[in-house]
């Protein structure tokens, strides 16, 4: 407990410095407006800024991109309630109730609830980050090669088998990443792969390429397919709090919420959308009076933000404690913090403190800033929602075509982001998901690492992954978790065939 | 006397919600083309893939050689092929008119990547942003060409001048 404390004495002193303190200012803004553009989210917001990164150093720039990406949580609520246009996909349940409030003309009440509702929420789970991350540290500190790949496969895995959509799809696009990871030098035998002598490809493909051009001009090439936002007419909104009939009604909401989120997000594949979900079905069961969901019931609304937000900041345990990115936005910071030369994993507390702590107490920070912000600012935040999508996209191009060039002073990775760009969208039109792709692509190196090295270590003899327990537990949360899918996939299919057979009473088995 | 104004009402939209990152539309079931074609190249590009390792040297599982990863994930995307080709999903209706826009994007991007060089990031920049102004965000002529002088300059100004970002803003056969 003792050590807990003065970690954090450590990060609270890393954090406050002018500088730390600046970029997570910048960071919670700019998430905020980038998460309020609808058709962009908090994945295109960290992609979009990584280049930034290079220039900082390490405390500051995962400062930065964690408050960017709590930061885009909080801005996509704002046209989920104002105009029922989530500005990610998390923010679709905040609709429900939200905008029938603002219907009511009660949108600056649903704003201000929403944002004391996310910083509750997102500070329940700081706290419990802050507890349970050095614990969890602790428990896997004597991480070896084969923990460690294992740790890698069951984060792959479990991004792989949560997907919606088809696994088998999934598992071909996690193949993908990995494979055009590999292009370079091979990392133990200094042998050139897939570079077909080029003296680019020699230095591998970038992160930043890959994730500027999937989720930044691969949204965009979407978008502009689809339409743009067509902007918001004027609006008055002063800030304004919620009533005292709105807080009696959302303190267990709030309460309940917080530990949901902390929980789900945890969880590979478990963040956002799910923890919202959870929430509000929670909320609606227990509730007196289920059939005000949908009709502006401001504990319904409460419920969703405050998860979401729970979810965000909890998110961060598995990635900063096991190296495991539970989510496409923890493994864009993952890949971030690879590219300042440091391993997020059980050995981060012990070998970057400063950079453990130091995130951990900008946390608390951004949440209070973020607070501070949205509450009397919202106003202003909102008329950003005034300005076209089509004005806003070809200025986001230009600005991260430039953000890219600046990383290597390259045209070729200009090139590289605009091919995944391509790539990007047109995996989209054929139903591929993105996630398993950049996350194979950030931990298909260490997945083959690790998996070499053990190799190289027991001769060849796949009984070492069998010795340790850490392992062992993987492998059986592996195993749980193919039986979990294919259960789950065969019950679909029974469900499916009744409902075609009309066996409402579930009297028949298919086969 | 000054009125106050009346609080923001939420103006009425469409029966659904419009998910921020845009869902597929005008959903069709079967195998469309561009779902055909991506298969056909995830097969071909895996099996090559396979052969290109097998060449680069797998080695053993004593001693893993460099082709030995890219082996193992061409041949588990090989595995999974023929069940995601099985996979039973609704695609979006292929529009000419609206594919048109994201292809305007697109070459306003090229545009830029090419001319560079040549011209400097000043004048590729704005021949960039006018195609993709213009010609995909259908903007008027009078917005693109602002926002075409105006982007470029002013990103020059926070990347190159503030930053210091290697970019060239002219040609240099003129600097």
């Amino acid at each position: 407990m003792q050590d807990i404390f003065s970690g954090l004495a450590t990060g609270f002193g890393v954090a406050f410095s002018p500088m730390n303190l600046l970029f997570v200012l910048i960071g919670v803004v700019v998430g905020t407006l980038i998460g309020l553009i609808p058709g962009l989210g908090p994945v295109t917001a960290i992609a979009l800024l990584l280049p930034i990164t290079y220039e900082l150093d390490a405390t500051t720039a995962i400062m930065m991109l964690a408050g960017i990406y709590y930061g885009s949580m909080y801005g996509g609520r704002i046209p989920a309630i104002l105009l029922r246009l989530p500005g990610d996909a998390s923010a679709v349940v905040t609709t429900f109730d939200g905008y029938p409030m603002a219907k009511k003309g009660r949108a600056s009440e649903a704003l201000s609830l929403s944002g004391i509702g996310s910083f509750i929420g997102g500070t329940v789970a700081i706290i419990g980050l802050t507890f349970l991350a050095p614990l969890a540290a602790n428990i896997t500190a004597q991480i070896e090669s084969a923990d460690l790949f294992a740790l890698a496969l069951v984060g792959l895995l479990m991004i792989i088998l949560l997907t919606n959509g088809s696994k088998a799809k999934a598992l071909i696009m996690g193949a993908l990443g990995i494979v055009v990871a590999t292009v370079g030098l091979d990392p133990i035998t200094g042998q050139a792969r897939l570079t077909f002598g080029s003296m680019d490809l020699l230095s591998g493909i970038d992160i930043v390429s890959v994730a500027v051009g999937l989720f930044g001009v691969g949204e965009l090439l979407y978008n502009a397919e689809h339409g743009f936002f067509k902007g918001m007419g004027k609006a008055n909104l002063k800030p304004k709090m919620p009533s005292k009939a709105d807080w009696a009604v959302s303190k267990f909401a709030i309460a309940r919420a917080s530990i949901i989120g902390f929980l789900i997000g945890i969880i590979p594949g478990g963040g956002g959308t799910v923890s919202s979900v959870v929430a509000y079905g929670v909320e609606k069961k227990v509730s007196k009076h289920p059939e005000k969901f949908g009709t502006g019931a401001p504990e319904g609304l409460a419920a969703t933000e405050t998860a979401d937000n729970a979810s965000s900041n909890s998110s961060f345990i598995p990635l900063l404690t096991l190296g495991v990115p539970p989510n496409p936005v923890l493994a864009l910071i993952f890949g971030a913090l690879l590219l300042q030369n440091i391993t997020p994993g059980p050995t981060l507390v012990q070998d970057h403190p400063d950079v453990f702590w130091g995130v951990i107490a900008s946390m608390y920070i951004g949440n209070v800033l973020l607070l501070a912000l949205n509450l009397p600012l919202v106003g202003v935040f909102a008329q950003m929602l005034r300005i076209r999508g089509s004005l806003m996209a070809p200025i986001i191009l230009l600005i991260a075509l430039v953000g890219v060039y600046s990383v290597r002073n390259s045209l070729f990775d200009v090139v590289t982001t605009i091919f995944f760009g391509l790539l990007g969208y047109v995996l989209r039109k054929a139903n591929f998901d993105l996630g398993p792709l950049i996350l194979g692509f950030i931990l298909g190196p260490i997945l083959e690492v690790e998996f070499r090295r053990t190799m190289l270590v027991s001769g060849g003899d796949f009984g070492i992954f069998l010795v340790s327990p850490v392992v062992l537990g993987i492998g059986l949360l592996i195993t749980a978790l193919l039986a979990w899918s294919i259960i789950s996939n065969f019950r679909k299919r029974q469900i499916e065939l009744r409902r075609k057979a009309n066996d409402p009473d579930h009297t028949m088995y298919f086969g | 006397m000054n009125k106050e104004e009346a609080p923001y009402i939420a103006p009425d939209t469409q029966a659904s919600p419009i998910v921020g990152r845009h869902q597929p539309e005008n959903l069709r079931g079967g195998y469309p083309r561009i779902y055909i074609f991506m298969m056909s190249m995830t097969l071909i590009v895996f099996i090559a893939l396979a052969v290109y390792a097998f060449n680069l040297a797998v080695g053993s599982f004593s001693k893993p050689g460099p082709g030995l990863w890219i082996l193992t994930a061409s041949v588990l995307a090989l595995l999974a092929w023929p069940f995601a080709l099985k996979a039973k999903e609704e695609y979006e209706r292929f529009n000419r008119e609206r594919v048109d826009k994201m292809l305007f994007m697109l070459a306003g991007l090229v545009a830029f990547v090419v001319l560079y060089p040549f011209t400097g990031f000043l004048v590729a920049g704005f021949i960039s942003m006018l195609i993709i102004t213009r010609f995909s965000a259908r903007e008027s002529w009078k917005v693109s060409l602002i926002l075409s002088v105006l982007t470029p300059v002013v990103v020059y100004l926070v990347f190159v001048v503030a930053f210091q970002v290697g970019l060239s803003g002219l040609p240099e056969w003129m600097s």
